[in-house]
């Protein structure tokens, strides 16, 4: 399980889960990270963020 | 805004979160700001192209992990606390259509693979006691947004149903030196109401239900939480699950809509010796055109009225899962 953390505009996170395919390229931005693909959980969520885009729900 | 206000009658918090008031809805399939972002799309809350699961924060959280202070001063019959915790929304697939009874079965092993980590992390955050992981599903329970997808309290108290679970596991352990759980699904596997199980998992609606066609799934041994489970336990869990929803959508022709919460142990230090981590399946639909509301009876006095036999439910959705 590959697991990626990054840091959206408005500053909340967002966590990529993959499995069969590579975590996708964000349309803007970079990772800053290096995959984990141990399934452990990561810590320091700041190391780990990076600028992604923004976007909107009403959950 | 949001806080947490307490109500001394119940003995338990209220969260206000006044902001959620502003949430869109039911926004056409086109514009699911939980699909991914097509190239020269608007952008949705994925910033990629596609996608396999998604965790993220919930943009209108009733908790944040940096609260605001209190709208109002708290007193010593009303205190008030910031509402500090996170939530978080998992988007189970990029397909819109999906269901957890449509998904292949390994991506949804891969999903409670993904809850694990959830509650894994989340549950070492210092001010985080209890991880609290849920789906809302079907327009009837209220959802405003169609595509996959659950969402994950992290609460900084232990709320007010999983603590008189508890509670009511601690008085039976002292009453008879076992786990209430255990003991409910040892009656329940010797009954007529199991649905589904295999070497690791149970569902079985239960003889108290309260629902129409409430199910719940627990693990046969005692597992605390899903932290606790091994690898072949986690891959029966996520059959369960889709079992579960298999069994439920046959009943009337269409998707059924339900809440699906999970109870497991607390995160706040020490142990919890009575926690046996369980899923608790809550439909609505007690026919295909009726709802069961929660009306003055169950909202005012707390009694649950139901009009099935948990027996009668239980070989409904046995038999739906016989058929496939």
């Amino acid at each position: 399980m590959q697991k990626r953390k990054v840091k959206k505009e408005d500053g909340r996170y967002l966590i990529f889960y993959g499995f069969d395919r590579p975590i996708p390229q964000l349309q803007s931005g970079e990772f800053i990270d290096e995959a984990d693909e141990t399934g452990e959980t990561s810590s320091g969520l700041k190391s780990q963020e990076e600028d992604a885009g923004e976007g909107q729900s009403d959950v | 805004m949001s806080e947490m206000r307490w109500n001394p009658l119940l003995n338990q918090w209220v969260v206000t979160a006044t902001h959620r008031q502003d949430r869109t809805y039911k926004p056409p399939k086109e514009y699911c700001p939980l699909c991914p972002t097509a190239p020269g799309a608007f952008p949705t809350e994925v910033p990629a192209e596609e996608y396999e699961i998604v965790v993220f924060e919930n943009r209108f959280p009733s908790f944040r992990p940096d609260p605001p202070a209190p709208d109002v001063e708290g007193t010593e019959l009303y205190p008030v606390r910031p509402a500090q915790g996170v939530c978080e929304v998992v988007l189970y697939s990029q397909d819109h259509e999906k269901t957890i009874a449509d998904l292949p079965l390994v991506h949804v092993e891969r999903l409670v693979d993904v809850w694990t980590d959830r509650y894994i992390e989340l549950g070492e955050r210092p001010e985080i006691e209890y991880v609290f992981i849920f789906e809302n599903k079907g327009e009837a329970v209220g959802v405003t947004l169609h595509h996959p997808h659950g969402q994950i309290y992290a609460f900084p108290t232990i709320p007010p149903i999983p603590a008189r679970e508890l509670e009511s596991g601690r008085a039976h352990r002292e009453r008879t030196g076992r786990c209430l759980m255990c003991d409910i699904v040892g009656a329940e596997l010797e009954g007529p109401r199991v649905v589904w199980e295999d070497d690791h998992f149970a569902a079985y609606v239960p003889f108290f239900a309260r629902y129409p066609y409430e199910v719940h799934l627990a693990s046969k041994k005692h597992r605390a939480s899903l932290a606790d489970l091994s690898e072949k336990e986690r891959k029966s869990l996520a059959k369960g699950i889709q079992s579960v929803a298999i069994g439920y959508d046959g009943l009337f022709g269409f998707s059924l809509p339900y809440m699906m919460v999970m109870h497991q142990s607390p995160t706040i230090g020490g142990t919890h010796p009575d926690a046996h981590y369980h899923v608790e399946f809550y439909p609505l639909h007690r026919s295909a055109d009726k709802l069961k509301y929660l009306a003055g009876v169950e909202s005012g006095a707390g009694n649950f009225i139901t009009d099935l036999q948990p027996e009668e439910q239980a070989e409904a959705i046995r038999s739906n899962l016989e058929s496939k």
